[in-house]
């Protein structure tokens, strides 16, 4: 914050009236220096010829003029200064008070037309147009911060729509994740399980911003309508593409990847409108890029006929679709020098996490992504949806699971489903459960009620781990920064009038968990992460 | 979650059942007033079928106990087991609260 100067305006009657007699006394020292010089001059000229009293007299009588003159002229000096200057204190006393943000103050009248009117106006000219600029940037600021709130709920809009409630099938491990670059994103994601069909689409729109949102929007509205009605991928693309492509005034375009995965049969049916060739995880273990056609992105040309593609999808085969926020994230290094995460890095990455679940395998690469970037700004939206084939999906029991909650209280039933699911899954006792399941939802209905403004659409993640007999809670949220482990502890022994209601929640997390970490990401999220041994 | 309240002889009983968790502390609230009401006589919360609560569940207890003291009532819980005792005793509460 920078501190205001401290320093007084000197414009008071003392001051000015100085002024006006250092003047004055300069005017009479210069008129008492002609009296010398005449007085000098006069005994020169007149010499001893003259008479001395007429001499005296002269000089008596021109002392008491002179002095009289001499006062007169000070005291009429004076005044004259004290005139002139009384406008300048005006000045000086409008000027205080249009600086302490009093831009009516009226201006002293001026009616001589002279330098001080220049100065009258040239102050007028100031206090209309410092007006103007106040206007003009109060109503800038204040279309900015419409705007910016618009966006923000833009941007819940938009996450809304993506499907975060993931399918729960012995056969299926399925995740997803979109993080826009900025308050809202142009990619997409989405999925829906028909009997025994999963429909899939990954997505991206040219552009950024509000007006890719918009087509994102429309694009997975398109796939959500058309993914049960058509069947087949290149159907869904062609009818996708015919809506958008028949009214694009503005040729904005979607690069797209439907797939439709049938988990009866194993088949892998698919269409590739340009996008990124997903990358394979084959079952006997070979990382590659999935071979695709490269059709025409969707909403260029009206009636393009989309090739479609099929491959045997067997159990324990894995597909991961992204978006080029993932192989161009890029780096730039303090010289400049830029590079990008590439295919090799991905595949790579792949072939490390073959066994990983599909959140492992998601939060692996988020995080590689993070790490590699370095501090660089990412100017892409990174969107990722990972989906293994298989019966041995669930059997890896220390695979973590993961719930997306969205910031209302009624998802705390929902998370309690969850969580009794996880507990039963590994043996842990029904108070056991309940226990547990009371300190993370104290901590989530904590996020629920504080963490985001009223009237905001939030999430809150909770992801679960038990290994080695450890149960690791991981709660992570968006909103404002809250530690927990900086919160003053309630006082249990306190008697029941000194008792204050409140504060019971953190203190009942902090009793039941083992170990409390709190870490406030760099990029804005709170993460809670908390451990119970379960042995 | 559910309470049923019974009166009888002018003293108070609140038979609570099931989960009190957060989503439905604020109806467990609003379900005690008519007990807040009577806070000068005898009340007794029978915990026999009650099997999880909140904080805020245990904000509307606290509540309870403050404004009986407050009139001169008495406020009991009974058959208090498992989680919800091991919950008292976590907060403390095993002290401010009168649990028979």
């Amino acid at each position: 914050m920078v501190e205001a100067p401290n320093f007084e305006y000197k414009y008071d009657l003392a001051y000015r009236k100085s002024f006006a007699a250092r003047l004055s006394f300069r005017i009479m020292g210069i008129a008492a220096a002609v009296f010398l010089v005449a007085v000098v001059l006069f005994f020169h000229f007149t010499g001893d010829s003259m008479t001395l009293p007429l001499t005296h007299q002269i000089v008596k009588y021109g002392t008491i003029v002179f002095i009289v003159g001499l006062t007169s002229l000070f005291v009429f000096c004076t005044w004259a200064i004290y005139q002139m200057s009384r406008p300048l204190q005006q000045f000086a006393e409008s000027a205080v008070s249009i600086a302490g943000g009093n831009l009516d103050t009226p201006l002293p009248k001026i009616h001589s037309e002279d330098e001080l009117l220049q100065l009258r106006n040239s102050f007028e000219y100031m206090q209309t147009s410092l007006k103007q600029h106040i206007n003009d940037l109060q109503a800038t600021t204040a279309s900015k911060e419409r705007l910016q709130s618009e966006l923000i709920i833009a941007h819940d809009i938009q996450m809304g729509m993506l499907t975060t409630v993931f399918p729960e099938r012995d056969d299926l491990d399925l995740f997803a994740s979109m993080t826009p670059a900025k308050e809202v994103g142009g990619d997409l994601y989405d999925f829906i399980l028909e009997d025994d069909e999963l429909f899939f689409i990954i997505g991206d729109v040219a552009g950024k911003g509000v007006p890719a949102s918009l087509y994102m929007a429309v694009t997975r509205t398109l796939f959500r309508h058309l993914a049960g009605n058509y069947q087949s991928a290149a159907n869904i693309m062609r009818e996708m593409n015919h809506a958008i492509a028949s009214a694009n005034e503005s040729l904005v375009f979607v690069t797209a990847f439907v797939g439709v995965l049938d988990l009866r049969t194993h088949h892998l049916t698919y269409c590739n409108a340009a996008h990124n060739a997903p990358a394979l995880i084959t079952a006997d273990g070979q990382c590659q890029l999935l071979e695709v056609e490269t059709n025409l992105p969707i909403g260029i040309q009206d009636h393009y006929r989309y090739e479609e593609q099929q491959i045997a999808f067997p159990e324990n085969t894995a597909l991961l679709l992204y978006t080029d926020g993932l192989t161009e994230a890029m780096y730039i290094s303090a010289d400049g020098g830029r590079k990008l995460f590439g295919e090799d890095r991905l595949l790579h990455d792949l072939e490390k996490n073959k066994q990983a679940s599909a959140i492992e395998v998601i939060d692996y690469l988020k995080q590689h992504v993070n790490v590699f970037a370095d501090g660089t700004v990412q100017g892409d939206d990174l969107t990722l949806l990972f989906l293994r084939h298989g019966a041995s999906c669930k059997n890896d029991s220390t695979a973590p699971r993961r719930i997306i909650m969205k910031n209302e209280m009624t998802e705390v039933s929902r998370m309690r489903g969850f969580f009794l699911s996880v507990c039963r899954e590994h043996d842990i006792d029904d108070d056991t459960f309940k226990t547990l399941n009371l300190a993370i939802e104290e901590w989530v209905a904590n996020v629920i009620n504080y963490a985001y403004p009223k009237g905001i659409r939030g999430h809150v993640e909770l992801t679960a781990k038990v290994s080695e007999g450890v149960l690791t809670l991981v709660i992570k949220d968006h909103g404002a920064p809250f530690d927990p482990t900086q919160h003053t502890d309630v006082d249990v022994e306190a008697t029941l009038d000194e008792r204050q209601i409140g504060g019971l929640g953190i203190h009942l997390v902090k009793a039941i968990m083992d170990t409390i970490h709190y870490e406030r990401t760099a990029d804005g999220y709170n993460v809670l992460t908390m451990t119970k041994n379960v042995e | 979650m559910n309470i049923e309240i019974k009166e009888q002889n002018g003293s108070y009983l609140g038979i609570l059942t099931g989960w009190i968790d957060t989503a439905e502390a604020s109806q467990f609230l609003e379900d005690l007033k008519p007990l807040m009401a009577n806070a000068n006589k005898s009340i007794e919360l029978d915990c026999n079928q009650l099997e999880y609560i909140c904080s805020l569940g245990l904000r509307g207890l606290l509540q309870l106990k403050k404004e009986s003291a407050a009139k001169g009532g008495s406020m009991i819980l009974t058959h208090v087991k498992g989680e919800v005792l091991k919950i008292l005793l976590l907060t403390g509460f095993d002290r401010l609260l009168d649990i028979r």
